[in-house]
């Protein structure tokens, strides 16, 4: 049994559907690629998984138990826009995740504020989106949890950060945890991908491991995304 | 809790700032309008501090509305491992703990310049909360409270899944007919059930405060309360309060 238990998922945004018979699994120590071209139904997937949205059919099971407002002790997730409000500075919001997440990891957290150059007094709405993504992922992944979700934590970085922040993320990955990272950055996530999910138009197309594909294809997971859509 | 309450606070702190700087600014200047024309009168400084009062317990629940929807059903909130109808009832007691503080910070300066205005008003106001005004007030205050929770729901049901339009429907509907006929459902209940209680609360009658004078209308009779009424009026308040709580529990999605 995963961690991930995802069984017959649908969901729908009135007559449209978002998510079609989605079933997957996600075990510890792996992290998963999730590609899919925009509208595909990757952050629909994420947002059922951590609980922000109901599923109109299906199961979904995090560590064995119903999604609740309990599962997300054991979810982080990482969404693809700010989360935090703009009256905080860093230092409230390392606090706010001191409080309310229990096993949050002080250190790690400002190691990761140290290695993306930031500084704990600044206010969240001086920052630039950017460093908004830096902070808002320290945070996510300074969590102690069992899933990682994280929906486009390259959206919006230079290409020069982008290899820093994949170096952050990896650094602090955690080999008891399941990390499902979803972009359209195929290339850049690639490398560090152990499986790859491609989603299209609510519907699994491939659920495979990197490996295999690179040497089933003979290509590249971002040569056989751009062949495929 | 107390760190959502913590969380809250620490948010509006700006806003508290404004509002209590705002509430001096307008003290300070009955009391300048005072000092250089001296021909301001109790009743024009009551009223004027009413209005300033009722104003801003006006913007307190518009704010506390919009925060409903602009701060707790976001990311941030609905990412902590609590029941999601903390994050309401939260709100709904800073909407209570802030009506009380504008309530207060108000009658305090209210007092102050009006007593400056006219010396005998302390031991009026006194004798009126002594005579069971103090009541008289407290509901005044819970009344803003019902108007917060009413409103919410228009909020949550804006922010149930597309799955449950009916139930958004109905919630819309529902509050739209109780906000517009609860008058007559109370008072129909009051022609039904005609037992009342006497408090021994006096009225608060602005208008004839502000037309006539506060020595006069600040002793005001006492009123009798239907009882069928009230019980109707807190049942509601409760209704609403445990339906939203519900709705924020089980439906709400962020989208």
């Amino acid at each position: 049994m995963g961690v991930l238990e995802i069984k017959g998922l649908y969901k729908y945004y009135g007559k449209k559907c978002a998510l079609k018979n989605v079933n997957l699994t996600g075990d510890f120590g792996e992290i998963v690629g999730l590609f899919g071209p925009n509208g595909s139904g990757k952050t629909t997937l994420l947002k059922l998984i951590v609980g922000f949205l109901r599923p109109s059919s299906g199961s979904i099971r995090v560590d064995g138990k119903d999604i609740d407002h309990n599962t997300r002790a054991i979810v982080s997730f990482l969404p693809d826009n700010n989360l935090l409000p703009s009256w905080m500075t860093i230092k409230d919001a390392f606090n706010f995740y001191k409080d309310f997440f229990p096993g949050f990891e002080e250190k790690r957290f400002k190691d990761l504020i140290d290695y993306f150059n930031l500084s704990m007094n600044r206010k969240v709405k001086e920052l630039s989106k950017g460093e908004q993504e830096k902070v808002c992922l320290s945070l996510t992944i300074s969590r102690k949890a069992k899933i990682y979700l994280l929906d486009e934590p390259l959206g919006g970085i230079d290409p020069a950060s982008r290899e820093r922040i994949l170096t952050g993320i990896l650094k602090n990955y955690r080999e008891d945890s399941l990390m499902i990272i979803s972009t359209h950055l195929i290339s850049d996530v690639e490398s560090i991908a152990d499986r790859v999910i491609f989603i299209s138009q609510g519907e699994i197309l491939l659920n495979e491991k990197t490996e295999k594909i690179r040497e089933e294809k003979k290509m590249s997971v971002d040569e056989l995304f751009r062949k495929t859509f | 809790m107390i760190n959502l309450l913590k969380y809250g606070i620490l948010g509006k702190k700006k806003y508290y700032f404004t509002l209590f700087l705002s509430t001096i600014g307008v003290y300070i200047i009955l009391f300048m309008g005072q000092y250089y024309f001296k021909n301001i009168s109790p009743e024009f400084a009551f009223a004027i501090s009413f209005l300033f009062m009722l104003v801003s317990l006006i913007l307190n629940i518009i704010f506390n509305i919009m925060s409903l929807d602009t701060e707790d059903i976001r990311y941030l909130y609905y990412s902590v491992p609590i029941n999601p109808k903390c994050i309401y009832l939260r709100r709904m007691l800073m909407g209570l703990f802030e009506t009380f503080f504008i309530f207060l910070l108000n009658m305090l300066f209210m007092t102050m310049i009006i007593q400056f205005l006219n010396p005998i008003f302390k031991d009026q106001l006194i004798n009126y909360l002594q005579r069971g005004g103090i009541f008289t007030l407290l509901i005044f205050v819970l009344a803003m409270e019902w108007i917060i929770i009413i409103f919410s729901t228009f909020v949550i049901a804006s922010n149930l899944p597309s799955e449950k339009d009916i139930l958004r429907y109905l919630l819309n509907v529902m509050t739209i007919l109780y906000l517009l006929f609860n008058n007559a459902l109370r008072s129909m209940l009051s022609r039904i059930f005609p037992y009342n209680i006497s408090l021994h609360m006096p009225q608060f009658n602005y208008e004839n405060i502000v037309t006539s004078s506060l020595r006069y209308n600040i002793n005001l009779p006492k009123i009798n309360v239907n009882i069928a009424s009230t019980i109707f009026y807190i049942l509601t308040f409760i209704f609403f309060l445990v339906l939203n709580s519900y709705l924020f529990e089980k439906y709400i999605e962020i989208k």
